[in-house]
Protein backbone atom coordinates (compact mmCIF):
# COMPACT_ATOMS: atom_id res chain seq x y z
CA UNK A 1 0.00 0.00 0.00
CA UNK A 2 1.44 2.98 -1.20
CA UNK A 3 0.24 6.66 0.15
CA UNK A 4 -1.64 9.28 -2.30
CA UNK A 5 -1.83 12.77 -1.91
CA UNK A 6 -5.28 14.19 -2.02
CA UNK A 7 -3.37 17.96 -3.17
CA UNK A 8 -1.08 17.21 -6.18
CA UNK A 9 -1.76 13.21 -6.48
CA UNK A 10 1.13 12.21 -6.04
CA UNK A 11 1.93 9.06 -5.22
CA UNK A 12 5.20 7.32 -2.67
CA UNK A 13 5.72 5.11 0.36
CA UNK A 14 5.83 7.04 3.78
CA UNK A 15 8.76 5.10 4.97
CA UNK A 16 11.65 4.06 2.70
CA UNK A 17 13.67 1.04 2.65
CA UNK A 18 15.99 1.92 4.84
CA UNK A 19 13.64 2.87 7.64
CA UNK A 20 14.03 6.55 7.35
CA UNK A 21 10.63 8.25 6.80
CA UNK A 22 9.68 9.82 3.99
CA UNK A 23 8.44 13.68 4.10
CA UNK A 24 5.99 14.39 0.61
CA UNK A 25 5.84 18.29 -0.38
CA UNK A 26 3.78 19.05 -3.31
CA UNK A 27 5.58 20.56 -6.16
CA UNK A 28 4.39 23.76 -7.49
CA UNK A 29 2.04 24.25 -10.70
CA UNK A 30 3.55 25.01 -14.11
CA UNK A 31 2.23 28.26 -15.29
CA UNK A 32 2.26 29.46 -19.14
CA UNK A 33 2.53 33.18 -20.19
CA UNK A 34 -0.27 34.03 -22.78
CA UNK A 35 -1.89 36.54 -24.37
CA UNK A 36 -5.73 35.69 -23.89
CA UNK A 37 -8.47 38.27 -24.74
CA UNK A 38 -6.02 40.70 -25.33
CA UNK A 39 -4.55 40.20 -21.71
CA UNK A 40 -1.13 38.84 -21.04
CA UNK A 41 -1.04 36.63 -17.99
CA UNK A 42 0.16 33.63 -16.58
CA UNK A 43 -2.35 30.63 -16.84
CA UNK A 44 -1.91 26.85 -15.62
CA UNK A 45 -0.23 24.38 -18.31
CA UNK A 46 -4.11 22.53 -17.92
CA UNK A 47 -5.81 25.25 -18.55
CA UNK A 48 -3.95 26.32 -21.62
CA UNK A 49 -5.93 26.66 -24.88
CA UNK A 50 -5.72 26.37 -28.33
CA UNK A 51 -5.90 29.92 -29.46
CA UNK A 52 -3.48 31.52 -26.36
CA UNK A 53 -1.25 33.65 -28.30
CA UNK A 54 2.41 32.59 -26.68
CA UNK A 55 5.83 33.56 -27.24
CA UNK A 56 7.65 30.45 -28.94
CA UNK A 57 11.54 30.26 -30.11
CA UNK A 58 11.21 29.11 -34.27
CA UNK A 59 15.15 28.91 -35.26
CA UNK A 60 16.75 32.40 -34.26
CA UNK A 61 13.83 34.28 -34.00
CA UNK A 62 11.13 34.93 -31.17
CA UNK A 63 7.41 34.49 -32.68
CA UNK A 64 3.84 35.17 -31.59
CA UNK A 65 2.12 32.15 -32.41
CA UNK A 66 -1.63 30.10 -31.37
CA UNK A 67 -1.02 27.53 -29.37
CA UNK A 68 -3.12 25.52 -32.10
CA UNK A 69 -0.56 26.57 -34.46
CA UNK A 70 2.46 25.73 -32.78
CA UNK A 71 5.35 23.11 -34.94
CA UNK A 72 6.83 20.47 -32.74
CA UNK A 73 10.70 21.89 -33.01
CA UNK A 74 9.02 25.38 -31.46
CA UNK A 75 10.37 26.06 -28.02
CA UNK A 76 7.93 27.73 -25.88
CA UNK A 77 8.70 30.30 -23.75
CA UNK A 78 7.83 32.11 -20.52
CA UNK A 79 6.94 28.64 -18.36
CA UNK A 80 6.90 29.02 -15.23
CA UNK A 81 6.02 27.85 -11.38
CA UNK A 82 2.72 29.22 -8.92
CA UNK A 83 2.37 27.68 -5.38
CA UNK A 84 -0.09 24.97 -5.49
CA UNK A 85 -3.36 25.84 -3.70
CA UNK A 86 -3.90 23.87 -0.51
CA UNK A 87 -0.16 22.37 -0.86
CA UNK A 88 0.82 19.20 1.54
CA UNK A 89 4.00 19.62 3.25
CA UNK A 90 4.85 16.76 5.43
CA UNK A 91 8.47 18.50 6.28
CA UNK A 92 7.76 17.58 10.30
CA UNK A 93 7.21 20.21 12.73
CA UNK A 94 9.15 18.72 16.23
CA UNK A 95 8.35 19.84 19.33
CA UNK A 96 8.95 17.67 22.78
CA UNK A 97 6.42 16.48 25.47
CA UNK A 98 7.41 14.56 28.14
CA UNK A 99 10.18 12.64 27.38
CA UNK A 100 8.72 12.17 23.75
CA UNK A 101 9.32 14.12 20.15
CA UNK A 102 6.12 14.71 18.69
CA UNK A 103 5.92 15.56 15.20
CA UNK A 104 3.16 17.18 12.86
CA UNK A 105 3.59 17.91 9.25
CA UNK A 106 4.31 21.70 8.73
CA UNK A 107 0.74 21.81 6.26
CA UNK A 108 -1.48 19.22 6.39
CA UNK A 109 -2.82 20.32 2.90
CA UNK A 110 -6.05 18.43 1.18
CA UNK A 111 -4.71 14.76 3.51
CA UNK A 112 -4.09 11.91 1.93
CA UNK A 113 -5.21 8.19 1.05
CA UNK A 114 -3.31 5.06 0.76
CA UNK A 115 -3.62 3.05 -2.11
CA UNK A 116 -2.78 0.30 -3.75
CA UNK A 117 0.19 0.73 -6.73
CA UNK A 118 0.35 -1.63 -9.19
CA UNK A 119 3.75 -3.48 -9.75
CA UNK A 120 6.42 -2.30 -11.93
CA UNK A 121 6.64 -5.15 -15.17
CA UNK A 122 8.35 -3.41 -18.02
CA UNK A 123 5.10 -4.67 -20.09
CA UNK A 124 4.10 -1.19 -20.42
CA UNK A 125 7.01 -0.58 -23.29
CA UNK A 126 4.49 -2.58 -25.35
CA UNK A 127 2.19 0.39 -24.95
CA UNK A 128 4.71 2.94 -26.57
CA UNK A 129 6.68 0.52 -29.13
CA UNK A 130 4.22 -0.30 -31.72
CA UNK B 1 37.25 -10.72 56.57
CA UNK B 2 38.01 -8.81 53.61
CA UNK B 3 38.24 -5.17 54.33
CA UNK B 4 36.27 -2.72 51.93
CA UNK B 5 38.67 -0.81 49.77
CA UNK B 6 38.97 3.15 50.27
CA UNK B 7 38.12 4.43 46.64
CA UNK B 8 39.91 8.10 48.11
CA UNK B 9 42.86 5.92 49.10
CA UNK B 10 46.00 7.00 46.92
CA UNK B 11 46.78 4.47 44.58
CA UNK B 12 43.38 2.45 45.61
CA UNK B 13 43.32 -0.33 42.74
CA UNK B 14 39.25 0.16 41.65
CA UNK B 15 39.23 4.31 40.84
CA UNK B 16 40.38 5.45 37.57
CA UNK B 17 42.09 8.42 37.52
CA UNK B 18 39.89 10.66 35.15
CA UNK B 19 36.59 9.51 37.67
CA UNK B 20 34.22 12.47 37.91
CA UNK B 21 32.78 12.66 41.16
CA UNK B 22 29.00 12.72 41.51
CA UNK B 23 26.86 14.16 44.03
CA UNK B 24 22.46 13.57 44.36
CA UNK B 25 22.27 16.52 42.13
CA UNK B 26 23.99 15.31 39.13
CA UNK B 27 22.43 13.76 35.89
CA UNK B 28 23.30 12.51 33.35
CA UNK B 29 21.35 13.67 30.03
CA UNK B 30 21.33 11.84 26.56
CA UNK B 31 20.37 13.31 23.69
CA UNK B 32 19.70 11.52 20.52
CA UNK B 33 18.64 12.73 16.91
CA UNK B 34 18.11 10.30 14.44
CA UNK B 35 16.81 9.98 10.71
CA UNK B 36 15.21 6.44 11.62
CA UNK B 37 13.69 5.31 15.17
CA UNK B 38 17.20 3.45 16.08
CA UNK B 39 17.28 2.22 19.74
CA UNK B 40 20.44 3.78 21.36
CA UNK B 41 22.32 2.23 25.06
CA UNK B 42 23.71 4.42 26.86
CA UNK B 43 25.94 1.85 29.44
CA UNK B 44 28.68 2.64 32.22
CA UNK B 45 30.06 2.30 35.99
CA UNK B 46 29.58 4.25 38.92
CA UNK B 47 32.43 3.41 41.85
CA UNK B 48 30.37 4.14 44.94
CA UNK B 49 31.95 5.62 48.06
CA UNK B 50 32.03 2.23 49.23
CA UNK B 51 33.81 1.06 46.74
CA UNK B 52 31.73 -0.70 44.84
CA UNK B 53 31.42 -0.82 40.83
CA UNK B 54 27.77 -0.03 40.11
CA UNK B 55 26.53 -0.42 36.68
CA UNK B 56 23.76 1.56 34.76
CA UNK B 57 22.35 0.93 31.63
CA UNK B 58 20.03 3.76 29.89
CA UNK B 59 17.79 2.70 26.73
CA UNK B 60 16.59 5.22 24.68
CA UNK B 61 14.70 5.27 21.02
CA UNK B 62 15.99 7.90 18.48
CA UNK B 63 13.01 10.62 17.54
CA UNK B 64 13.23 9.88 13.44
CA UNK B 65 13.54 13.63 13.76
CA UNK B 66 16.82 15.62 12.57
CA UNK B 67 16.16 18.38 14.54
CA UNK B 68 14.69 17.95 17.85
CA UNK B 69 16.20 15.26 19.90
CA UNK B 70 14.72 12.46 21.71
CA UNK B 71 16.11 13.39 25.79
CA UNK B 72 16.46 10.91 28.49
CA UNK B 73 17.69 12.68 32.08
CA UNK B 74 18.54 9.98 34.84
CA UNK B 75 20.72 10.08 38.03
CA UNK B 76 24.56 9.05 38.33
CA UNK B 77 24.20 8.40 41.77
CA UNK B 78 26.79 9.20 44.81
CA UNK B 79 29.93 7.85 43.53
CA UNK B 80 32.98 8.50 41.12
CA UNK B 81 31.64 8.42 37.26
CA UNK B 82 33.92 5.76 35.64
CA UNK B 83 33.14 5.11 31.79
CA UNK B 84 29.89 5.73 29.74
CA UNK B 85 29.95 3.87 26.16
CA UNK B 86 26.91 4.53 23.73
CA UNK B 87 25.66 1.69 21.80
CA UNK B 88 23.17 1.35 18.65
CA UNK B 89 21.62 -1.51 19.40
CA UNK B 90 19.56 -1.41 15.79
CA UNK B 91 20.88 -3.76 13.39
CA UNK B 92 22.02 -1.85 9.79
CA UNK B 93 22.50 1.16 10.95
CA UNK B 94 25.05 3.48 9.51
CA UNK B 95 27.08 6.10 10.63
CA UNK B 96 25.25 9.64 10.17
CA UNK B 97 21.58 8.07 11.02
CA UNK B 98 21.59 8.35 14.47
CA UNK B 99 23.70 11.24 16.42
CA UNK B 100 24.15 10.91 20.35
CA UNK B 101 25.15 13.67 22.91
CA UNK B 102 26.02 12.20 26.60
CA UNK B 103 26.48 15.71 29.28
CA UNK B 104 26.89 15.85 32.83
CA UNK B 105 23.94 18.20 33.76
CA UNK B 106 22.96 19.82 37.15
CA UNK B 107 19.64 18.64 38.42
CA UNK B 108 16.69 16.95 36.95
CA UNK B 109 15.18 19.28 34.66
CA UNK B 110 15.61 19.28 30.87
CA UNK B 111 17.10 23.11 31.60
CA UNK B 112 19.94 21.49 33.91
CA UNK B 113 22.92 23.24 33.35
CA UNK B 114 25.79 21.08 31.29
CA UNK B 115 28.58 20.72 33.73
CA UNK B 116 31.07 18.51 31.28
CA UNK B 117 29.76 17.06 27.88
CA UNK B 118 30.93 13.38 28.12
CA UNK B 119 30.21 12.37 24.59
CA UNK B 120 28.84 13.61 21.01
CA UNK B 121 29.03 11.79 17.94
CA UNK B 122 27.82 9.68 15.37
CA UNK B 123 26.77 5.85 16.27
CA UNK B 124 26.58 2.62 13.82
CA UNK B 125 25.39 -0.87 14.95
CA UNK B 126 29.15 -1.84 15.07
CA UNK B 127 30.20 1.77 16.19
CA UNK B 128 30.50 2.80 19.52
CA UNK B 129 31.23 6.42 21.41
CA UNK B 130 33.09 6.04 24.81
CA UNK B 131 33.88 8.36 27.84
CA UNK B 132 36.97 8.91 28.25
CA UNK B 133 38.45 8.05 24.79
CA UNK B 134 36.45 8.91 21.87
CA UNK B 135 37.14 12.65 20.16
CA UNK B 136 33.81 15.07 20.19
CA UNK B 137 32.61 14.84 16.45
CA UNK B 138 30.12 17.24 15.27
CA UNK B 139 27.38 16.02 12.81
CA UNK B 140 29.08 17.19 9.39
CA UNK B 141 32.39 15.44 10.22
CA UNK B 142 33.44 12.56 8.01
CA UNK B 143 31.46 11.23 5.29
CA UNK B 144 27.66 10.84 5.64
CA UNK B 145 25.30 7.96 5.05
CA UNK B 146 24.79 6.77 1.45
CA UNK B 147 20.59 6.80 0.83
CA UNK B 148 18.61 5.77 -1.70
CA UNK B 149 15.31 7.10 -1.99
CA UNK B 150 12.37 6.55 -3.93
CA UNK B 151 11.00 9.84 -4.51
CA UNK B 152 6.59 11.29 -4.89
CA UNK B 153 5.81 9.70 -8.49
CA UNK B 154 4.08 13.23 -9.74
CA UNK B 155 0.86 12.86 -11.66
CA UNK B 156 0.42 13.83 -15.16
CA UNK B 157 1.32 17.23 -15.79
CA UNK B 158 3.13 17.83 -12.76
CA UNK B 159 7.18 17.89 -12.51
CA UNK B 160 9.48 16.19 -10.26
CA UNK B 161 10.16 17.90 -7.00
CA UNK B 162 11.77 16.50 -4.28
CA UNK B 163 12.15 18.28 -1.10
CA UNK B 164 15.42 17.88 1.08
CA UNK B 165 14.10 17.19 4.72
CA UNK B 166 14.18 19.65 7.68
CA UNK B 167 17.67 19.32 9.50
CA UNK B 168 19.30 17.43 6.42
CA UNK B 169 22.29 17.94 4.57
CA UNK B 170 22.32 15.96 1.20
CA UNK B 171 24.82 15.81 -1.51
CA UNK B 172 22.77 14.26 -4.80
CA UNK B 173 25.00 11.43 -6.20
CA UNK B 174 22.62 9.75 -8.75
CA UNK B 175 19.09 10.68 -9.64
CA UNK B 176 16.60 8.29 -12.30
CA UNK B 177 13.28 9.13 -13.82
CA UNK B 178 11.31 7.94 -16.34
CA UNK B 179 9.38 10.79 -18.72
CA UNK B 180 6.47 9.50 -20.78
CA UNK B 181 5.33 12.01 -23.44
CA UNK B 182 1.76 12.04 -24.72
CA UNK B 183 0.90 12.73 -28.44
CA UNK B 184 0.74 15.80 -28.60
CA UNK B 185 3.82 17.00 -31.31
CA UNK B 186 6.12 18.83 -29.79
CA UNK B 187 9.98 18.37 -28.82
CA UNK B 188 10.55 18.16 -25.45
CA UNK B 189 13.59 18.41 -22.96
CA UNK B 190 14.62 18.29 -19.44
CA UNK B 191 16.28 19.74 -16.68
CA UNK B 192 17.11 19.02 -13.48
CA UNK B 193 16.89 22.23 -11.64
CA UNK B 194 18.08 23.21 -7.71
CA UNK B 195 16.61 25.76 -5.72
CA UNK B 196 16.60 26.85 -2.17
CA UNK B 197 12.93 26.69 -2.08
CA UNK B 198 11.88 29.46 -3.71
CA UNK B 199 15.42 30.65 -6.33
CA UNK B 200 16.53 28.19 -8.40
CA UNK B 201 21.12 28.01 -8.61
CA UNK B 202 21.71 25.58 -10.78
CA UNK B 203 20.24 23.88 -13.81
CA UNK B 204 21.85 21.15 -15.35
CA UNK B 205 20.05 20.19 -19.12
CA UNK B 206 19.95 17.09 -20.70
CA UNK B 207 20.24 19.13 -24.26
CA UNK B 208 18.65 15.84 -25.72
CA UNK B 209 15.04 16.13 -27.16
CA UNK B 210 12.35 13.72 -26.72
CA UNK B 211 8.86 13.71 -28.87
CA UNK B 212 5.46 12.87 -28.36
CA UNK B 213 4.68 9.39 -27.80
CA UNK B 214 8.44 8.33 -26.52
CA UNK B 215 9.39 6.71 -23.43
CA UNK B 216 12.72 7.71 -21.91
CA UNK B 217 14.60 7.22 -18.59
CA UNK B 218 17.50 9.84 -17.60
CA UNK B 219 19.73 9.64 -15.68
CA UNK B 220 21.26 12.22 -13.84
CA UNK B 221 25.25 11.81 -12.09
CA UNK B 222 28.66 13.21 -11.86
CA UNK B 223 30.39 13.66 -15.24
CA UNK B 224 27.53 11.59 -17.28
CA UNK B 225 28.32 11.58 -20.74
CA UNK B 226 26.04 11.26 -23.59
CA UNK B 227 26.23 7.78 -24.38
CA UNK B 228 25.76 5.90 -28.37
CA UNK B 229 22.91 4.92 -30.48
CA UNK B 230 22.67 1.53 -28.44
CA UNK B 231 21.55 3.57 -24.91
CA UNK B 232 19.34 5.99 -27.06
CA UNK B 233 16.50 4.93 -24.26
CA UNK B 234 18.90 6.00 -21.87
CA UNK B 235 19.18 10.26 -21.54
CA UNK B 236 21.88 11.06 -19.55
CA UNK B 237 22.35 15.05 -17.77
CA UNK B 238 25.68 15.80 -16.23
CA UNK B 239 25.48 17.42 -12.86
CA UNK B 240 27.84 18.78 -10.32
CA UNK B 241 27.98 16.98 -6.86
CA UNK B 242 25.56 19.87 -5.70
CA UNK B 243 24.94 20.05 -1.91
CA UNK B 244 21.66 21.27 -0.83
CA UNK B 245 20.20 22.28 2.58
CA UNK B 246 17.03 21.89 4.21
CA UNK B 247 13.95 23.18 2.25
CA UNK B 248 16.02 22.67 -1.37
CA UNK B 249 14.47 21.22 -3.95
CA UNK B 250 15.64 18.69 -6.87
CA UNK B 251 13.33 19.44 -9.84
CA UNK B 252 12.67 18.65 -13.09
CA UNK B 253 11.90 21.22 -15.50
CA UNK B 254 10.07 20.05 -18.84
CA UNK B 255 10.20 22.58 -21.54
CA UNK B 256 7.28 22.45 -24.06
CA UNK B 257 5.89 19.94 -21.75
CA UNK B 258 1.95 18.84 -22.52
CA UNK B 259 -1.10 17.94 -20.44
CA UNK B 260 -0.51 14.53 -20.28
CA UNK B 261 3.33 14.41 -20.31
CA UNK B 262 3.67 11.78 -17.01
CA UNK B 263 6.81 11.43 -15.06
CA UNK B 264 7.74 8.29 -13.19
CA UNK B 265 8.53 8.69 -9.37
CA UNK B 266 12.00 9.15 -9.07
CA UNK B 267 14.81 7.20 -7.60
CA UNK B 268 18.00 8.94 -6.24
CA UNK B 269 20.92 8.42 -3.97
CA UNK B 270 21.99 10.99 -1.75
CA UNK B 271 24.93 11.63 0.87
CA UNK B 272 23.41 13.05 3.79
CA UNK B 273 24.57 14.56 7.06
CA UNK B 274 22.62 15.89 9.97
CA UNK B 275 23.00 19.58 10.23
CA UNK B 276 23.24 19.40 13.99
CA UNK B 277 20.97 23.16 14.01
Amino acid sequence: MATQCNTCKGIYEPMGLDGVPYYHVCPPITVVAVLRDGVTQFVPLADLKPADIVVARRGDDLVRVAVADLLPTDLRLGDGHAPRPNARDETPVSTVVGEKVVSVPKAAGLGVKTVTVAPVTGLELFDHVK
Amino acid sequence: MVATPDPYAAGAPFRSSHGLWCGEDDFLRISVLGIGTQVVVVTGRVLSPAGEPLVFSHPLASPASRTVPATLIRAVGCGWLENVTAICASAGTGLQQTFVTVDLVRGPSAGGGVLATLLQGPLASLQRMSWPGSPMVNTLDGPGVIRSIAGTDPAANVEISETVPAGARWRLLNLVATLVTDANAANREVSLTFDDGTTVYAVAPSSVNQAASLTRRYSAGAGSIRGAAATALEITIAITPVVLLAGHRIATVTTNRQVTDNWGAPQYTVEEWLEGA
